[in-house]
């Protein structure tokens, strides 16, 4: 898939992609480009194949078949390419006996940046992260949702190109989760090609422009975010009725209804399935009265994210 | 100090051992203990003949904690530094940098033991002034740790290899020193291409830094080999750190180390009177044993470019399957146990009947050779003199070897090559199906070789009669390769007829596996979901 253009040159380039362990196919031809400004959300049940993905994209994982390009440069060829790519895992591994700042100083020297350009760049990604007080406090002395912002600062230290975060939002709290948005939002409009990783789908429609749907090692949704909405959504809409008592025989009193599909009742919640539409929306009130309902909320569900994901009939295993 | 500042891994590794002040004050610590340890029995000493003991005994120490930081406590700094890493995931977070995988590995075998290497440092000093009140010439001092220094560099190699593809690497260290100081050395009889490789501590070693230092030839063999192990480690170890999938030894990195452990293996079998462990000496053990470990240590090695070709078969196989068009390359297994069998049978040639190989303790092989000069003449006039006996001999004399006390090398040439085809085939077979097929394919080595061996064993003992390999094992081909240097020589076309036989079948097998597996695809992946 080639999502269009927003900045001319393509940054993250997968062609057919597939990634093995032993006779287990974990992604199969998977296929992506990714230009400037993009932000392209995976999302996908335990196991689809995301992080291994994400892996392979940044070269920690071999690949059976395909090639990955980082700026038009073959991933397997100079290591120098590996300066436009950054990746943070799920849990960012660390020197725990280091400092912040000795952290981040030894990545700096990784990345052969010179010693006061290592210590411009971490005071402002500290700042970023909102750690510069903990800069020179040892790491393992450190929360999980601490650790998680060095993990970033870390990836972002060297200025990359092309940022693959997987689960990023795991482990910071409520307000590290909406400087972590707008931190993802500023990067994307730098300029920069992102893909994260995340089961939070609340936030990544914030910020996402792209949208990927991952399951069984294929990539079986891809798109704007709109275009992956509207093609999960089609002319049906989710609705959310409340009443004020629980009614016998619900289920099948709605079911007698003409269009009314994918029932849930749950005691005095009801969730089905109807045409879209405010006139729709308005007729099926109606019939929902007539019918004597105890109605006390009644929600025709907008497409969010987290709605498309469940309409794309992805079983979790239980 | 501009290493460490330049290589990330190394500066990192400086830092977690507290920077320049905590190994100062370490160093300064270590300093002051050594310093009462030595001062204390040497005020208490009664006459200058008991002080020069002391410092005799203390100068000796400082020479056996050397060894033990350098070889022992630093070699397992480095692989523990790596294992680490490995296992906290910091590997994979360095492989995103673009460090060179070499400039990795290097930082992790200066960083690692960092500590260690600066009390070693202080350990120096001390010895050069102990050598310096006792009147012994400091230089010896100094060779002495050079040349422990060069050893320990291997091992750190070694350590840092294969803490890549081993995760009981300290397990694996600690069975060799038991099994080389539990068995008086006996460990160098059925592995002399290790005499050779360790022989800064065998043989004329280290520990006699008071008496001349000349190096003999066996010395500079080992440090040219222990260079050459360093590089080739520095480069699988680089392979994994880059890679964690990737073969550490490709094919021809393998050939290489089979190349020099066959070579070690030669001058451990021709200087063994002169390097062998002190307990040791030749007329203690049957000299046969000597030949039949080199060659059995060397059909081991040879496992290495056999599975790295195999492996690579295998890709290219399952690459080709999926689409890819890759040309066949029939002949990179004749040529890979052609150049495996020469080197396997190399040691061999060590017993041949000629002046090249002439060691005082196998006269009865070659009672007319000269002696060889070896002592009493500088390190120069040694490397030319041997280096133009060894010429002028082979321009007169190598000729195809024959050797004394069998007839049948041609057989013991044979069950190798078999053997090493046998080998080939099982890995095709084992590797794409078993999760652990190297521990099954040395598993089945150990069966098929000491099995038929302790048959006989058994079946001459019930008959009363004295054990001889010329029943079930030449059903082995070490029982094989042990009858074939035997005399009287007793059918070792069977043995050899037995392998081959095996080997066939063992083809057989592979050919109808390979038609089979021909149309089979990997299956997707079905973890959690019901796509």
């Amino acid at each position: 898939m080639d999502f269009e253009a927003q900045s001319s040159q393509v940054l993250l380039s997968i062609d057919s992609a597939s990634v093995a362990f032993g006779p287990i196919l974990a992604v199969r031809d998977v296929s992506l480009k990714l230009h400037g400004g993009h932000l392209l959300g995976l999302i996908g049940p335990n196991g689809a194949g995301k992080t291994t993905l994400m892996r392979a994209a940044v070269g920690l994982q071999s690949l059976r078949r395909g090639s990955v390009r980082i700026l038009d440069m073959p991933l397997n060829g100079d290591r120098d390419v590996l300066r436009h790519v950054g990746f943070t895992p799920d849990t960012p591994p660390m020197y725990d006996d280091l400092t912040v700042r000795q952290f981040l100083k030894f990545i700096g020297l990784g990345y052969h940046l010179s010693s006061s350009e290592t210590d411009e760049r971490i005071d402002f990604w500290l700042a970023k992260v909102w750690l510069s007080e903990k800069a020179n406090q040892k790491i393992k002395q450190l929360s999980r949702g601490m650790r998680q912002r060095v993990g970033i600062a870390r990836t972002l230290l060297p200025n990359p190109s092309v940022i693959l975060l997987d689960e990023p939002a795991a482990g910071l709290d409520p307000a590290g989760r909406a400087q972590f948005r707008q931190l993802l939002a500023n990067l994307r409009d730098q300029g920069k090609a992102l893909i994260v990783s995340s089961h939070i789908l609340s936030d990544m429609d914030e910020y996402c422009t792209h949208i990927g749907i991952m399951s069984a090692g294929q990539m079986i949704q891809f798109g704007t975010v709109a275009s992956v909405s509207k093609a999960a959504h089609g002319d049906r809409c989710r609705y959310t009725v409340i009443l004020a008592r629980p009614v016998v025989r619900l289920e099948a009193t709605l079911a007698a209804m003409a269009r009314v599909t994918q029932i849930q009742a749950d005691g005095d919640r009801v969730i089905f399935e109807y045409d879209v539409g405010s006139d729709a929306a308005a007729a099926l009130l109606a019939d929902l009265m007539k019918l004597g309902l105890p109605i006390a909320g009644f929600t025709a569900n907008t497409a969010s994210l987290e709605e498309t994901y469940l309409r794309s009939q992805i079983r979790q295993v239980d | 100090m501009a290493f460490y500042c330049d290589n990330a891994i190394s500066w990192a590794f400086y830092r977690l051992r507290g920077g320049w002040k905590s190994l100062l004050i370490l160093a300064a610590w270590y300093s002051i203990a050594a310093m009462l340890f030595i001062a204390l029995p040497y005020e208490l000493a009664l006459g200058q003949r008991d002080k020069m003991v002391v410092l005799e005994v203390a100068s000796m120490m400082a020479l056996i904690v050397q060894v033990v930081m350098l070889l022992l406590l630093s070699g397992l700094a480095v692989s523990g530094g790596i294992r680490r890493d490995l296992m906290s995931g910091l590997i994979e977070s360095h492989r995103l940098m673009p460090l060179s995988p070499v400039q990795a590995i290097v930082g992790y075998i200066a960083g690692a033991g960092l500590q260690l290497l600066s009390l070693c440092i202080v350990n120096l000093i001390i010895g050069a002034a102990l050598f310096g009140a006792r009147g012994v010439p400091v230089q010896n001092w100094i060779i002495s740790n050079g040349l422990l220094f060069g050893f320990s560099i291997s091992v750190w190699t070694a350590m840092a290899m294969a803490a890549f593809v081993s995760r009981s690497i300290i397990g694996w260290l600690i069975g060799l020193l038991v099994s080389i100081t539990g068995s008086g050395g006996f460990v160098f009889v059925v592995l002399p291409g290790l005499l050779v490789f360790c022989s800064p501590m065998q043989g004329r070693t280290i520990f006699q830094v008071t008496s001349n230092l000349n190096l003999s030839s066996g010395t500079v063999v080992a440090l040219c080999a222990q260079f050459l192990m360093a590089v080739l480690c520095i480069r699988a170890a680089a392979r994994k750190y880059a890679d964690a999938s990737a073969l550490s030894f490709t094919m021809a990195p393998s050939l290489a180390t089979l190349g020099i452990w066959a070579g070690l293996s030669w001058f451990g079998i021709t200087d063994f009177q002169e390097l062998r462990p002190r307990p040791l000496s030749i007329g203690s053990f049957d000299w046969r044993l000597l030949v039949i470990g080199a060659v059995a240590s060397c059909l081991l090695v040879a496992l290495l470019p056999l599975g790295a070709l195999a492996w690579s078969d295998i890709l290219r196989r399952q690459r080709r399957m999926d689409g890819e068009k890759l040309s066949s390359r029939p002949w990179m297994l004749p040529l890979c146990v052609s150049i495996s069998l020469l080197f396997v049978l190399a040691p061999l040639t060590a017993t041949v009947d000629s002046t090249i190989v002439f060691r005082p303790q196998y006269q009865y092989f070659n009672p007319t050779a000269q002696r060889l000069p070896v002592t009493r003449q500088s390190q120069v006039q040694v490397a030319r003199s041997t280096l133009s006996h060894y010429v002028t001999s082979f321009s007169r004399s190598y000729a195809i070897p024959v050797i004394r006390g069998t007839a049948r090398p041609e057989m013991i040439a044979a069950v190798c090559g078999i053997f090493l085809l046998q080998m080939y085939l099982l890995m095709r077979l084992l590797f794409p199906v078993v999760r652990r097929a190297n521990q099954l394919i040395l598993l089945i080595i150990g069966l098929s070789w000491f099995c038929p061996l302790l048959a006989d064993v058994i079946y001459y003992g019930t008959r009363n009669k004295d054990p001889i390999m010329n029943k079930f094992a030449l059903f082995s081909p070490m029982g094989t390769i042990i009858q074939a240097l035997d005399n009287p020589i007793a059918g070792t076309w069977r043995g050899v007829g037995a392998q081959g036989a095996a080997c066939l079948s063992l083809a057989v097998l592979f050919i109808l596996t390979q038609f089979r597996r021909a149309g089979r695809r990997p299956a997707p992946i079905g973890l959690a979901t019901n796509l």
